[in-house]
């Protein structure tokens, strides 16, 4: 008996695949889904899993090799900003513990309904039902619990399970009721990574708003914008041109001392499409991993609290306004390149270099949210503004994951504000207790 | 068409959560409705591989412009994701006109 625990605890559930596995199993045993589809969804959730470790891997091995060699040039130390970076950069850090990560979406989730069914009492209203976000979530707080202080992994699960669930309640709450404004009742909220940050976008864009208020969906915008909406094309051009600027200190003959003799834009070139297909592995392992989490995370959520709020990707605001999307993420991309030269100028050991997510998925929306409240003068102000909080804010969150060749950090909104601020708050009190590592 | 069932495309920014939330409220919808359907999800980007598949795309419409819209398709443009049971009425048309077999 001894060896069958032995193997499982020390053999079996170190693996985060086999983890997650015996979890979506248990999921399906519970919901009586019968034998086929057990064994089927089990398998491709636990294949999907295995995507993701090494899609992120590789994310993060196409761009180590360059940050290195930068770092060594000029001692500057470059970070991605951007969701996938995270996943990548956390699954690396977390390591065996990894498939810890499940726990804490548990326990989050449960918080979460709990918050909302006593919303009489608390007030909270919105149940996050965003699967590819929450595990996103879950492992980033795991990280930065982890890293920051010395607790017993029980602990640091449960802990990290309640901040999650705190942060999903209260966020997808406070962005209800924007939401419900730009989508005229729409009947949900938005669960993602920059929830708060709709909100107070929300407040500050009618003053804003200027004299004359322009609807953006009044513009006749150019049409090769609209390449940015492909995630192939765009994750490839944006991370071709950041990586060949962030390459520029090694001149031509480091960067083909880089690529082991390949032309230097053969090669730059390559960087942008292997980012690219890394994302679509990323992708494909998430979609096969959390679609049915989806699914019965929304059964249990309609049964438990019927009257509570679906929170949602944030994607479902963009079609309420096409235009102010497209000039949300170029807006937030101009905020972001000029934060990305003041850190040059200002002789910052840091550099971030922004991906697509963080641009498309917050820029798009607060664009929406500043159009609606405040017009195309509230988009420019509002999302150039947002580029910079998202650049400073993640250089100050990577300063908290204790991590230095950490590929990078999420660089969304909430992730790069309230996330660091509730930390930084967390470090102070843990000191009190000693229990900060 | 798959036998006696349509296959239906869903297609957001990145193929994740949007794209699933209106397949999960379609789905239930076209079932109430006795309309046989086949379902998946997936980003603008990745559309092409899956084009062939489908009978019906549904599209969020700011990605809507990007795609030509060939001969012969049905390509739904839709603003509310969650409107789960307005977009189902909208395939229903499709199918009274065109998939008869698919409704049961």
């Amino acid at each position: 008996m001894n060896s069958v625990i032995s193997f499982l605890v020390n053999d079996f559930l170190t693996v985060p695949t086999l983890l997650i596995g015996l979890l979506i199993l248990l999921g399906y045993i519970l919901q009586k889904a019968g034998v086929v589809k057990t064994i089927t969804g089990t398998i491709s959730a636990m294949v999907g899993m295995q995507l993701i470790i090494f899609g992120g891997s590789q994310f993060s091995n196409v761009f180590k090799p360059i940050t290195t060699a930068v770092c060594d040039a000029t001692g500057i130390q470059g970070y991605i900003m951007d969701s996938y970076a995270m996943k990548a950069a956390s699954q690396e850090a977390l390591g065996d513990a990894f498939g810890w990560m499940a726990y804490v979406f548990l326990i989050a989730f449960a918080v979460n309904l709990l918050l909302v069914f006593f919303g009489k009492f608390t007030k909270m209203k919105g149940v996050f039902l965003t699967g590819n976000a929450g595990t996103a979530h879950s492992q980033a707080m795991l990280w930065l619990i982890m890293a920051n202080f010395a607790l017993p992994s029980v602990w640091t699960i449960i802990i990290s399970g309640i901040l999650v669930g705190i942060y999903w309640a209260v966020s997808t709450t406070l962005a209800a009721g924007v939401v419900d404004e730009v989508t005229d009742g729409g009947g949900f909220t938005v669960g993602h990574n920059q929830q708060v940050g709709i909100w107070l976008f929300g407040r500050l864009a009618p003053k804003l708003a200027g004299k004359k208020k322009v609807d953006c969906e009044d513009m006749k915008l150019p049409g090769w914008l609209a390449i940015f909406n492909n995630n192939i094309a765009s994750v490839a051009i944006l991370m071709f041109v950041f990586c060949g600027l962030f390459c520029i200190p090694l001149g031509i003959s480091g960067i083909e001392e880089l690529s082991g003799g390949q032309h230097w834009l053969v090669y730059l070139i390559m960087v942008g499409i292997q980012f690219s297909m890394y994302m679509v592995i990323l992708l494909q392992g998430v979609r096969m991993l959390c679609s049915e989490l989806t699914a019965s995370f929304q059964g249990i959520q309609q049964k438990i609290v019927p009257n509570a709020i679906p929170a949602i990707d944030v994607a479902a605001l963009l079609p309420f306004s096409p235009n102010a999307a497209t000039l949300g993420f170029l807006f937030c991309t101009l905020g972001t390149v000029f934060s990305m030269a003041i850190l040059l100028l200002t002789g910052s050991s840091m550099m971030m270099l922004p991906g697509f997510t963080p641009l498309f998925f917050s820029g798009g929306p607060i664009g929406v949210v500043a159009n609606k409240k405040g017009g195309l003068r509230a988009v420019i102000i509002c999302c150039f503004l947002l580029g910079v909080i998202q650049t400073f804010g993640t250089c100050w969150a990577i300063t908290q994951v204790h991590y230095a060749s950490a590929t990078g950090w999420s660089g969304m909104f909430d992730l790069s504000t309230v996330w660091p601020a509730v930390l930084q708050v967390l470090r102070w009190i843990g000191s009190l207790f000693g229990i900060t590592a | 068409m798959d036998g006696n069932k349509i296959n239906v495309l869903f297609v957001c920014g990145m193929g994740m959560g949007t794209s699933t939330m209106a397949e999960l409220g379609v789905k239930n919808n076209l079932n109430k409705l006795n309309i046989g359907a086949n379902v998946q999800h997936t980003s603008l980007g990745q559309m092409e591989s899956l084009r062939d598949w489908a009978d019906i795309i549904v599209i969020l419409k700011n990605l809507f412009s990007e795609i030509t819209v060939k001969e012969g398709e049905f390509i739904i443009p839709v603003v509310n994701v969650m409107d789960g049971k307005g977009i189902a009425a909208e395939i229903e048309k499709i199918v009274d006109e065109h998939f008869p077999e698919a409704k049961g």
